[in-house]
Parts: C-alpha cells; sequence; structure tokens
C-alpha cells in the first residue's frame, strides 16, 4: 500500500476505532477485566465467475476482520482484504487492497425500549486500475440504529459518503427495518440503497440509482452435528452502483450497474466458539457504456472464531 | 440551679437533634408505606435527601436504586447503586443492584460480571446463581446454562427455579425427553407451574 493510502488509513482507523476506544473508556468500572473483551475474527474468500461479460472474467477476494466488543457498551473492528478482477481481451487484471475500520458505541436510554447504537463505519481501498476510476476510494459512513429488548424490531438509517477520483462523490442512505418472529427463531430484513453519485458521467449515465435488499435469516433447533445452525436466503431488486454494504463491510467500488442479486446460505456451528457460513448465488449487472448484460456466479466461505 | 440551666440547654440544643432523628424514622417509614401502595417516585422522593448526607447514605443509594429500578428508571438506579459500591466495595447487595436494571436492559455480560464478582465472595450466592442463569438464556447459552443449572439443582434439590432453567436448557438444545424429565420434576414441586404444564401437554 503506498504511502498515501498508509496514511488516508490511519486517519480512518484513529476516527472510528477511536471514538468507540475513547467512549468505552469513558465508562467507570470498578472491576474491568480481560474477560469483559469479547474477541471475534472473521477469514472470508469469495470467488464469482463472470458469465456473458465482454471485460470481465473471474473475481477473487480474501479478507480478514478482527472485531472487539467491550461487555455490551460498545466495539470495534479492523479489517483487510485483497482482490484480484480477471479481465478478459487482454485487459490488466486489477489487483485491490482494502481496509477497513469501524467503531460503534450503544446508548441506553430509558425512554426508549432498546438501544441506540452509534456507529462509524471506514473504507480505504486502493488498485492498480489504470484508468484511476475506482483507485483511492475513501469512505466514511455513520449509522444510527435501535434494536428493542425483545430483539423482534430493528431500524437504522445509514449513509455513507464515498469519494473517487476523476470527479465523483457518492452519497448513499439506507433505512432499514428488520423483525424478528417465531420465538427468536426467524427474522426479516429489508434495506432501502437510495444511491446519488454527484457525476452521472462517472456513474454509467446514472444520476440516482434504488435499490431493495431483503433477507430471510432461519435458525434451526440444534439436533446432530451435521445440522444447519442457520440458514439465509437474500435477494436484491431495482439497480445499485457504488454501493457500500455494512453488514458485509464491503464497498462495491469495481462493478457495474448491479440489477439484482440472489443467493441462498447456510451456516454450521463447527465448535462452541467457531461457525462456517457458505453462500452462492448469483448478482445481475449492466454495463451500461458497452450496453453489457452479465452475471456473475458467486460463492463465498466465511469461518467466524471467537477467542 | 445547675439543674435548671441543663434541663433548659437540653430543652434548647436538645430536642431537635431528637426530633430530627424521629423525623428520620418517619420519613423511611413513609418510604416504606408509599412503596407498599406503589408509588415508587414518592417513595424515592422521601428518602432522596438521605444519599448525600449520614451513615445511611449508602442503604438510602441502594434503597433509591431499588425504588427507580421498580419505575423502570434503569438508567437513574445504575447510578445510584454504582455509588452504593464507590462508598463500600465490598458491598454484595450493591453489585446484585446493579445488575437489575442491567438485566431489564438486556446488558447480559455487564450484568454477568457483576454477579460473578459476588459468586467470588460468597460461591453459593443463591440469588446470584439465579441472576446468572437468567443472563445464560438472555445470551443464548444453552450449553453453560445446562451446565449451570445442573450443577446447582445439586445445591438446591427442592428448588423449582434452577430446574426450570435446566428444562429451557435441554428444549432449546432439541433434548426433548430431558426436557420434559426435568420439567416433571418441576410440577413435583410446584404443581401448577404452567411453563412445565404446558411444554409437557404440547
Amino acid at each position: 500500500m503506498r504511502e498515501k493510502e498508509k496514511s488516508m488509513f490511519k486517519h480512518l482507523y484513529i476516527v472510528s476505532s477511536g471514538i468507540a476506544l475513547a467512549l468505552i473508556a469513558a465508562q467507570p468500572q470498578l472491576h474491568a477485566s480481560e474477560n469483559d473483551w469479547l474477541v471475534s475474527t472473521d477469514l472470508t474468500t469469495t470467488y464469482g465467475n463472470y458469465s456473458g461479460s465482454v471485460s470481465r472474467s473471474s473475481l477473487i477476494s480474501s479478507g480478514l476482520v478482527l472485531r472487539a466488543d467491550y461487555l455490551e457498551k460498545g466495539g470495534f473492528a479492523l479489517g483487510g482484504n485483497y482482490t484480484v478482477l480477471s479481465a478478459k481481451g487482454g485487459a490488466n487484471n486489477i489487483n485491490q487492497q482494502g481496509a477497513y475500520a469501524s467503531g460503534h458505541y450503544n446508548l441506553y436510554f430509558d425512554a426508549l425500549p432498546g438501544p441506540l447504537t452509534l456507529r462509524l463505519d471506514a473504507h480505504a481501498i486502493s488498485n492498480n486500475d489504470l484508468s484511476r476510476n475506482t483507485d483511492n476510494v475513501s469512505v466514511f459512513a455513520p449509522q444510527l440504529s435501535f434494536l428493542n429488548y425483545g430483539k423482534n424490531f430493528y431500524f437504522d438509517l445509514g449513509y455513507a459518503y464515498s469519494t473517487y477520483r476523476n470527479n465523483l462523490k457518492v452519497q448513499q442512505f439506507t433505512p432499514t427495518l428488520g423483525f424478528g418472529f417465531n420465538d427468536g427463531a426467524d427474522w426479516i430484513q429489508a434495506r432501502t440503497y437510495l444511491i446519488k453519485p454527484s457525476n452521472a458521467a462517472r456513474a454509467q449515465n446514472k444520476s440516482s440509482t434504488t435499490a431493495l435488499d431483503a433477507k430471510w435469516m432461519h435458525w434451526f433447533t440444534p439436533g446432530s452435528a451435521m445440522m444447519p445452525e442457520k440458514l439465509i436466503v437474500a435477494g436484491l431488486a431495482g439497480e445499485r452502483i457504488y454501493a457500500v454494504d455494512g453488514d458485509a463491510a464491503t464497498v462495491y467500488n469495481l462493478t457495474d450497474v448491479q440489477r439484482g442479486s440472489a443467493s441462498l446460505g447456510v451456516q454450521w456451528k463447527l465448535s462452541a466458539d467457531t461457525s462456517l457460513l457458505l453462500m452462492a448465488g448469483n448478482e445481475a449487472y449492466s454495463n451500461n457504456l458497452i450496453n453489457n448484460r452479465y452475471n456473475n456466479r458467486f460463492a463465498h466461505l466465511n469461518i467466524s472464531t471467537q477467542w | 440551679m445547675k439543674q435548671i440551666i441543663a434541663l433548659l440547654t437540653l430543652c434548647i440544643f436538645g430536642m431537635p437533634s431528637a426530633f430530627a432523628t424521629s423525623n428520620n424514622n418517619v420519613e423511611w417509614a413513609q418510604s416504606y408505606a408509599l412503596e407498599a401502595n406503589g408509588e415508587y417516585e414518592k417513595a424515592a422522593a422521601v428518602i432522596a435527601p438521605f444519599m448525600d448526607r449520614g451513615e445511611d447514605s449508602e442503604f438510602a443509594l441502594i434503597r433509591y436504586g431499588w425504588l427507580n429500578y421498580l419505575q423502570g428508571n434503569q438508567n437513574d438506579a445504575i447510578r445510584a447503586y454504582k455509588r452504593a459500591l464507590e462508598r463500600n466495595v465490598r458491598s454484595l447487595d450493591a453489585r446484585l443492584g446493579i445488575a437489575m436494571p442491567l438485566m431489564a436492559q438486556q446488558r447480559w455480560k455487564e450484568a454477568s460480571a457483576y454477579i460473578e464478582q459476588v459468586m467470588a465472595y460468597s460461591p453459593f450466592n443463591y440469588t446470584a446463581h439465579i441472576d446468572l442463569m437468567a443472563c445464560e438464556e438472555g445470551l443464548r447459552n444453552w450449553e453453560k446454562l445446562e451446565k449451570h443449572a445442573s450443577d446447582m439443582t445439586a445445591y438446591y434439590p427442592s428448588d423449582a427455579t434452577i430446574l426450570v432453567y435446566l428444562a429451557r436448557a435441554y428444549a432449546w438444545q432439541g433434548k426433548k425427553d430431558r426436557a420434559a424429565s426435568v420439567y416433571q420434576r418441576v410440577l413435583l414441586r410446584y404443581p401448577e407451574h404452567l411453563e412445565a404444564s404446558r411444554y409437557l401437554n404440547q
């Protein structure tokens, strides 16, 4: 990573995780111990194969995120990922590295039947894109969320401000609703992506996009060792470009206009501290500049471990 | 003459002090009466002046925390219990007190931290173990709850509440036969227990 990106990431890291740590440290605790911190890691790998694209062949991405939560007060996360987008037709592959920092803090008000969570994410991305259009991307994404004590109602209002080279800024609003039912065994969530690029010429002639991302998660009653712990069915309708996905800690800086997706995921609990998630699905894209519609069939693996 | 002067001195300076002590008792009694009537806010207001003065300030803080917990003012309750704990760091009452509003806010890990401090002083404290089981249930840590409740039934074999937690831990893990067996034991101790009856009749 170049010095400039290193410096930028350092700044982003200090802003987001520093806020969370400062707020946590400000809370007096008579007997804090190392057991009060819950540390976990997520190791992820994604492989995607493009079908029908005239310029893209495949995508492979690997990443690691370290999360640390202090009791129910707040926490922070730090991560990094490396992505290779293989091109067709003799074009250069894109090799990309991304850094991620996130901090959150929970506020408890007696007037509210659940905590409010303040969260700030930051991303810094650099790659070898010769056009520089997807290189040197930075994202700030604050979010205000609420989850009731019964854990059957969730609301968040997310915002993301992305800065790209060559005269492009992107604003994103993501109001989200979630509902739990069946005694906590099921969860449905819908997130609207309202994205407004500042320069349509740099966003495949899109001055704004709207998409709805919905997911259903079901937790199974524990049974045999092979029994999955969780099932995830997800889909996206509408269009979005340059999206920032807070749940997946992902910035879609390399993609064209996404026109929908469908995916299925299954998670197993390998031990008391380790879970394995396998997801597979299809994403539909459109490159409006060359009128090329194509698909990305992907598989995703995530190993989550609590330490 | 000296006796008359002493008597007058007592009347002038001693009586207000005696009245003050008597008034304190009246206020505490008034607070209990208001609590019994469900007037928790008034009950707390009556003893609030004692939180910052006198040898009963620690007790006043604990009671103020309790009365705020009853009103649903969980943040005020936590603050009052923490002040009580700062005045007496050995207080198990304050630790168990803090756990209640934290549990009401479903801050299970924070509540567990205080409860485990109580258990470090008093390993078989019944209230602490019951509260910790509630936290383990809140965190949906069924394996830990099963082991914890199973261990505690040996120390409190006649207790129905511990058995209910054990039955829930079995049920959530899909161990239906074991859950049914434990709910039967609950009914022996508490024949009208609704949760046990419903599980066995489903």
